[in-house]
């Protein structure tokens, strides 16, 4: 007479070894290394073994049983519901659909975040502007003399090619960096968040204020001017994504905490996905052109023009978009 | 209290258990990451200042300068990517794995069993500024050893955590492996005694986590307590094999309960 184990193992395992065997190909190869036949059984009989599963541990078979079982089970679940592939349909509908729409369906927080932002700018630049003298209490004194020693002669592109490229890079990751950072740190409820961009504030406006209290202002804002808006606009954004996440997680309205989150990534992630963008942008213009001795009004007209890209694409065109639904 | 597995239910309403990877598994699995992204990095700084020393020892003519400068921007941009860009990448094309966590045998799993997606993968990674804070992820380690389920600050809010990769080559059960009998078959119903619920969950125990020790320490555990159900069941024959025996007396009472 057999045992209950006995039998059970005995009758299903064909079953196990012929799930183990295509879990073993697509281990080493991929998908398309099964037999016809495979891929239509491969659902059926990892069905079957969840069954088994659930049998054996109903019968508290031996730990043997349930954990191959468990295996079994875990390495075919992975295989069967992997990471899914993204259809490019769906990357353009991101980009004409979701990525325009976000900053007006998240405008509470880009608010918030222009308003945190701006703010210390520009009360730090007007009191430093009249008051030089208490920049040092703000910035390190090395700091500012770098800043002074930076704006007090014209710009001069004699760099020579090639040094364009570099800087963009550089400012592409300094900056990008710089933003990360300030979305990470709203995972503290936002405060994290609201430290980076008030701090960032201060510290634009107190050297605007110092630059122009010395009287170098010209050089600096021919130096600013081009790539001001984009990156301005994408330190915000990042700060409206931290915040955000910030909120999320204080509040979670009448999901559950972690529910909520699950619900809110894909917006979080699409409102720090422009602030990226236009800091890559804004890092070329400041590599390529801010440097460059080109008129003032070229750069003032880069600036101007880059505002309009903005306004367009992130506020009158998911504008049509919604009107053409109607 | 930290736990040790998490279930997983599929969607075909079955639990699976996965066990989680401990923290100092993955401060491990961490360190191989960091060691692979300095060396790429130092490596592409050699790269770098050669080059850029050749072509400016050369000629200091505009083609080579502006080779130079594309090179550098290159740098820039690839260590850009590798310092925010490293795990997110090897997290979706292995998914779930880095290279260290492959060599560590660990994965990332989504808490609720769904597979992992691109946004959590990116989530869980951006966060790691903060985990790194102040430096080599000392918040994110303090924060995983108070975790029940050793998770850092990016897999709490990403709702994914960290566990021990299946073993694939796992051993087949065989009819035998699980009662393999040394003497007669079903001899234990003809014991004087029963074993109690405590002795059993004992033996319980010790065959869910005989995996974890090594194989001396499971021959000494199991001579143990064979002898002392040998002593408690009152079984006068020898015990060729204690781990089979133990295994066949649990089986002969979870068995008879069944029925």
């Amino acid at each position: 007479m057999k045992t209950k184990s006995e039998l059970f193992v005995e009758q299903r395992k064909p079953q196990w070894k012929s799930l183990r065997n295509i879990l073993l190909i697509i281990r080493k190869g991929s998908y398309k290394a099964l037999a016809d036949d495979q891929i239509s059984e491969f659902p059926r009989l990892y069905r079957q073994i969840c069954t088994d599963l659930a049998e054996a541990k109903m019968l508290k078979l031996s730990p043997d049983v349930i954990n191959y079982l468990n295996n079994l089970v875990g390495q075919a679940h992975r295989y069967l519901y992997g990471l899914p592939m993204i259809p490019g349909s769906q990357v353009k509908h991101f980009f004409t659909y979701d990525l325009p729409g976000i900053l007006t369906n998240c405008g509470k927080y880009v608010c918030a975040s222009a308003i945190l932002f701006l703010l210390p700018t520009i009360v730090s630049y007007v009191v430093i502007y009249r008051e030089p003298g208490y920049a040092r209490f703000v910035m390190p004194e090395i700091v500012l003399e770098q800043m002074e020693a930076s704006y007090q002669s014209e710009i001069n592109s004699s760099a020579g090619p090639g040094t364009g490229a570099y800087k963009a890079s550089f400012y592409i990751q300094h900056n990008t960096t710089i933003a990360f950072f300030s979305f990470a740190a709203g995972v503290l409820l936002g405060i994290g968040t609201i430290f980076f961009l008030v701090y960032n504030g201060i510290a634009i406006g107190t050297i605007a204020g110092y630059i122009n209290a010395l009287g170098y202002g010209a050089n600096f804002w021919n130096f600013v001017c081009a790539h001001s808006v984009m990156e301005l606009t994408g330190l915000i954004i990042a700060g409206a994504a931290g915040l955000l996440l910030g909120f999320s997680i204080i509040k979670a309205n009448k999901y559950y905490r972690r529910e909520w989150l699950k619900l809110q990534k894909v917006r979080i992630l699409t409102l720090l996905c422009p602030s990226v963008f236009l800091l890559a942008i804004a890092a070329i213009i400041e590599g390529n052109i801010s440097p460059t001795n080109l008129p003032f009004g070229i750069k003032v007209i880069v600036a101007i023009a880059s505002a309009c890209a903005l306004l367009y694409y992130f506020v009158i065109m998911p504008r049509s978009h919604k009107e053409n639904n109607f | 209290m930290k736990k040790e597995s998490i279930e997983i239910e599929t969607p075909e309403k079955i639990i699976f258990t996965y066990n989680i990877s401990s923290t100092g598994t993955r401060i491990f699995a961490y360190t191989i990451d960091v060691i692979i992204q300095i060396v790429v990095v130092v490596l592409l700084i050699l790269l770098v200042s050669s080059t850029g020393l050749f072509s400016f020892s050369l000629s200091s003519d505009g083609f080579s300068r502006e080779l130079n400068g594309l090179l550098i921007a290159f740098a820039f941009l690839l260590y850009f990517f590798i310092q925010w860009g490293y795990f997110i990448v090897f997290e979706v094309i292995m998914e779930g794995q880095s290279p260290g966590k492959k060599i560590m045998k660990i994965r990332v799993i989504r808490t609720n069993g769904e597979p992992l997606d691109l946004p959590t993968i990116i989530l869980r990674n951006l966060l790691r500024a903060v985990d790194a804070f102040p430096f080599y992820h000392l918040v994110g380690g303090l924060v995983s050893i108070v975790d029940s389920r050793s998770r850092r600050i990016g897999d709490i809010v990403s709702d994914t955590i960290v566990v021990k990769e299946m073993i694939f080559n796992l051993k087949e059960p065989n009819s035998f492996t699980v009662f393999l009998t040394s003497g007669k078959e079903g001899a234990f119903s003809f014991f004087n005694k029963k074993l109690n619920e405590e002795d059993l969950y004992i033996l319980r125990r010790f065959l869910n986590e005989k995996g974890h020790l090594s194989k001396e320490k499971q021959d000494e555990i199991a001579l143990k307590l064979a002898q002392s159900i040998k002593k408690r069941l009152q079984i006068q024959e020898e015990i060729e094999n204690p781990l089979v025996f133990i295994e066949r007396v649990y089986r002969g009472h979870i068995d008879e309960n069944k029925e």
